[in-house]
């Protein structure tokens, strides 16, 4: 039962398979073969940063190996990145939402929030349609769209029919639609939380909204009154107003708390829900982050930034949610009531050159290595360094990126960074 | 299918900003004039990409003329296919003779 | 010297390269470019926008000619 919600439509457009979409568009011939966009193609080291349906029907996952990829599909062609096209058409689609409406709120390369404020649903999902058939005819790419009436069930929508398709989840029909999903498929909800949900018994959506906030809450801490809105249709977050030219240097997440935040519990607890969301889109965008950004707003919205570095380049939230919460920490003054937190990964790099990175995508393995890497470290300052072979060399020796070849290309770092 | 074609384009740009294309050179060498032009915005190439288009009336037909602001590249729906795609590529040798895949 | 903004007939090659070839000024008055001196220049002093510089021959003269590939605007002289 919602109360009455001024009339507010929100739009979250996904572009399908953004690097491969690109690719294919520059090349159609790509159309006709498995193919997927690699970082380092030539390199086994490489991941596949997004595969076309071809090789989607054939198993191959973003994320994942180059060398497991090829396994599933032998015939896979692999394309190397071509950073100036992405930013450049994700740049020509916001221009073109911002046709629409100021409020475009760009998450990632490829993702938006729209906010069609005072926009009657009805209407709302002609706008939906017509940007929709815009991206097809003017940039030949597709997009799937989710309309209702906050980000979360927008985000959601988008997500349900995929290539190129409007979502529209209304007051009507949210408990047929929402309800039913799997409670991963949340924002937030990250590896760590839909563990802790599995083992009480809690798969979907629904028997998420049905433990209720209370006892989310005392579940989860604050983190949970936040995750019980965003299951329920009842967040309220704003789509920020962004300026035309957002530059895609960092991956960052953030968000204003249903309740002020003042205990370190808490504190920690949101920031690692935040920093387990950036960590796993790093790993999907093919980077990892060489320095942790957090940014805080106090109940008189003053705002406060700091950054620290990291020891080495990661993609996980084992190593950025530490760094970020004693961040934190440093600078929280006792009695402060903090309304808003927001976790950014910074100073990017190309994961494909971090060897171990792509031997080892799970963050236990990574932990495994770094023990491994403490007994080998002492075997060898006890009995020399001949005494131990290595296996896996941890730390490639140049981060330096992709050659400049012309003007054109840009480097990972140059651009990601600083 | 059709294949896409950068040309050499002769181009009046006003003062204003305004561009009109009067004469397109094709990849063969042959000259066209353009008798008449109009902008119609930006548009998914029939052959590949996206960019700015000019439909141009050239020895009695109408064909649209594209432009990319991301290379400062012209061109056009050229007939034949594209480029077939890239061969699948055998991995480079890799120098780290200790390498072995982790196991699955 | 305040700018002037010119229309300008060039061609463009498929890579994207620009030859002048005309110079019309708003009066009407028009000038042939006899060639293009050497490569155009990006203006170092203003990295970071699209201004490009290029020397070009003008009926024997050396002009410089100034153009912006955001707004496709040509034009002589600089801001102040």
């Amino acid at each position: 039962m919602h109360s009455k919600m001024k009339d507010n439509t929100i739009l979250h457009v996904d572009q399908n398979a953004f690097y491969a979409s690109v690719e294919m568009l520059k090349n159609p011939s790509l159309r006709r073969v498995p193919c997927a966009v690699a970082g380092d193609p030539v390199n086994r080291h490489g991941i596949v940063l997004a595969k076309n349906q071809q090789a989607k029907d054939a198993g191959v996952k973003t994320g994942e190996a180059l060398w497991e990829a090829r396994q599933k599909c032998p015939d896979l062609v692999f394309v190397p990145p071509d950073y100036p096209s992405y930013l450049y058409y994700s740049r020509l689609a916001r221009e073109l939402y911002h046709e629409y409406t100021d409020r475009v709120e760009a998450f990632g390369i490829d993702e938006c929030w729209l906010d069609l404020e005072g926009c009657p649903e009805e209407d709302g999902t002609v706008i939906a349609e017509i940007l929709r058939e815009r991206m097809k005819k003017e940039f030949g790419l597709t997009v799937s769209v989710g309309v209702s009436w906050n980000k979360i069930y927008a985000k959601l929508g988008s997500d349900l029919k995929k290539p190129d398709a409007v979502t529209v989840i209304t007051q009507g029909n949210y408990q047929q639609v929402v309800y039913p999903l799997p409670v991963d498929k949340l924002l937030y909800v990250g590896r760590a939380t839909y563990r802790k949900l599995r083992r009480i018994g809690v798969r979907t959506i629904a028997e998420l909204v049905a433990l209720g906030p209370d006892f989310l809450r005392e579940l989860f801490g604050v983190v949970g009154l936040s995750l019980y809105a965003f299951a329920a249709g009842l967040d309220t977050s704003e789509v920020e107003k962004a300026g035309r030219a957002v530059p895609i240097k960092s991956v960052g997440n953030s968000i204003t708390t249903r309740h002020d935040l003042y205990t370190a519990e808490d504190i920690k607890a949101v920031t690692y829900m935040l920093s387990e969301s950036v960590a796993s889109r790093l790993r999907d965008a093919g980077m990892a982050a060489r320095t942790v950004q957090i940014s805080m707003r106090d109940y008189q919205l003053n705002n406060f930034e700091r950054q620290t570095p990291l020891d080495l380049p990661t993609q996980l939230c084992s190593e950025i949610a530490p760094a970020a919460f004693s961040l934190i920490m440093q600078n929280f003054k006792e009695g402060q009531w903090i309304r808003s937190l927001g976790v950014r990964a910074c100073k990017l790099v190309d994961a494909s050159k971090l060897k171990q990175v792509s031997f080892l995508p799970d963050e236990k393995r990574r932990a495994a290595v770094l023990r491994l890497e403490d007994t080998m470290d002492t075997l060898r300052s006890r009995y020399g360094g001949l005494s131990v072979r290595r296996g896996i060399s941890l730390v490639d020796s140049s981060l330096t990126g992709h050659d400049i070849k012309s003007e054109n290309v840009i480097h990972p770092i140059g651009f990601f960074g600083p | 299918m059709s294949r896409p074609v950068t040309v050499t384009v002769t181009l009046e740009m006003s003062a204003g900003g305004t561009r009109k294309p009067l004469e397109i050179i094709w990849e063969d060498g042959s000259v066209y004039e353009v008798v008449s032009s109009r902008y119609v915005g930006r548009r998914a190439a029939l052959s590949a990409g996206s960019g700015e288009c000019w439909i141009c009336l050239i020895n009695g037909q109408e064909v649209p003329l594209y432009y990319s602001p991301l290379n400062g590249r012209w061109w056009m729906d050229g007939k034949g296919d594209p480029e077939p795609a890239p061969a699948v590529e055998p991995y480079r040798r890799v120098k780290d003779r200790t390498y072995r895949p982790p196991h699955s | 010297m305040e700018r002037k903004y010119v229309t300008v007939i060039a061609e463009v090659k498929p890579d994207g390269d620009l030859y002048p070839k005309t110079l019309r000024f708003e009066d009407g008055s028009e000038f042939k470019i006899d060639r293009r001196l050497q490569t155009p220049r990006r203006d170092p002093a203003k990295d970071g926008t699209s201004d490009w510089r290029f020397y070009c021959l003008i009926e024997g003269r050396e002009v410089t000619l100034f153009y912006n590939a955001d707004t496709h605007r040509w034009w002589i002289g600089r801001d102040a």
